[in-house]
């Protein structure tokens, strides 16, 4: 959208119009079991007049805030384990610093154009990840050495699983990787973390979901302080959309049971297809 | 204390502090934004003046505002706008805290390991807050 087009609307109804899509997209988050940074910087970045820099600043903060809201439930139900959050989430966190500046030395076009290939191909994750299972590591010494192994039970079906974390190495790099990833863009990376306990450490997949919300919280952290810092953080971006976010996700958990699952997580896709498509295209001067 | 006893106690330490953080700082945030938007505080940058400034790159918009970059907008906490980044601060030290509270209970429970990895993980948060890193990466 360019500038003089959106200059002469009134200042206030961006705010407002962040609200209103914020909580939109907080309650659709929940029940499409997607983050709300993932969805929220490539949404905010198309049709909002705000800089990439600023939405980028919104959405670390937002999948921060997220990510701790959730947390302490998930640790309290033992659905998400500190011990295994631990180890990954220093080698992300580092590498979410190098993302995070590494984004301010990058041309806003070149961007622009790897977010859309990033959300083009999250897309294609969401697409094929019901199909993915877990594959069960062998021993590791380094995963003995952390304690890597424990139990929990599903307070929904009352039954108790036991694991074990293997692979510990090419998990580390990996949540590095992702940790990166997550802040050049600005994004929570639950949809990177989840298959790498999953697919790669072989942790069942609930602990991985719960554990991936609680290693989201500790990666953002150091990369909000470099873009908070940097001062790409506007208030009139951030604020109301913290607040729409928290707020949906509240309504989100409410309407969780009577919503089609489904047919939601099949419009998050095509909202991301049509999202990160955008992204591509004016990341290469094709749809300004 | 067995492992599955110590993980649980951890859990729950570290689950308390991000529990009563984030809450604290979402309800600063709220209170915040109804003083910036209502004009019960004055801004820095009127609120009139964003539409121009906020399609610019970071670095232009810092420049064209003359606002400040690290932890100057300290200077400014008590306009409207900048009274906002005292929630966001907030938000963004409760991993801190938590973590602090992390060491001392893997301390007091004799675990080394942990204890270092959540020290180390202490010093790159204390890092990325302290501004040092600023000067990297443009912007």
């Amino acid at each position: 959208m360019h500038a003089a087009d959106t200059a002469t609307i009134a200042w206030w109804i961006w705010p407002l119009a962040l609200f209103v899509v914020t909580f939109l997209l907080g309650i659709v988050a929940v029940i499409a079991g997607v983050g709300g940074g993932v969805l929220f910087v490539p949404i905010v970045g198309s049709f909002f007049p705000f800089h990439l820099d600023f939405v980028r600043g919104a959405g670390v903060l937002l999948a921060l805030a997220g990510a701790l809201a959730a947390a302490p439930r998930l640790l309290r139900d033992g659905l998400a384990s500190l011990r295994l959050a631990i180890p990954v989430s220093l080698a992300g966190s580092l590498f979410s610093i190098v993302g995070a500046l590494a984004s301010f030395a990058v041309p806003t076009q070149a961007l622009e154009t790897s977010l859309g290939v990033l959300i083009l191909l999250i897309t294609g994750l969401m697409l094929i990840s019901p199909a993915a299972h877990a594959h069960a590591p062998g021993s590791d010494a380094l995963a003995s050495v952390l304690g890597l192994h424990g139990s929990y039970t599903d307070p929904a079906s009352g039954e108790r699983t036991t694991w074990h974390a293997g692979r510990v190495v090419p998990g580390l790099l990996a949540f590095s990787a992702i940790g990166f990833v997550g802040g050049l863009f600005g994004l929570g990376a639950g949809w990177a973390n989840v298959p790498a306990f999953n697919l790669l450490m072989g942790v069942p997949l609930k602990l991985a979901a719960g554990t991936s919300g609680l290693v989201i919280s500790i990666v953002n952290t150091p990369a909000a302080w470099v873009y908070f810092l940097k001062g790409s953080m506007l208030p009139v971006i951030v604020a109301p959309s913290l607040l729409g976010v928290m707020l949906g996700a509240q309504a989100g958990a409410r309407l969780f049971r009577v919503m089609p699952a489904r047919q939601i997580r099949l419009a998050v896709i095509a909202l991301l297809l049509f999202a990160g498509t955008r992204v591509l295209l004016k990341g290469l001067g094709l749809w300004s | 204390m067995e492992l599955k006893a110590r993980e649980q106690e951890a859990g729950a330490e570290y689950a308390s502090c991000a529990s009563v953080g984030a809450r604290v700082a979402l309800a600063i945030i709220v209170v915040e934004l109804i003083a910036y938007l209502s004009g019960a505080l004055s801004p820095y940058v009127p609120l009139g003046e964003l539409p121009r400034l906020w399609h610019m790159s970071m670095s232009e918009y810092l420049a064209a505002a003359h606002v400040p970059a690290g932890w100057g907008w300290l200077a400014l906490a008590g306009r409207g706008d900048y009274v906002n980044f005292i929630g966001i601060a907030l938000l963004a030290s409760i991993t801190l805290a938590c973590y602090l509270r992390a060491l001392r209970g893997f301390l007091r429970r004799g675990e080394r390991l942990y204890a270092a990895l959540a020290a180390a993980q202490l010093a790159v948060l204390l890092l990325a807050a302290s501004g040092l890193l600023n000067s990297i990466g443009g912007g």
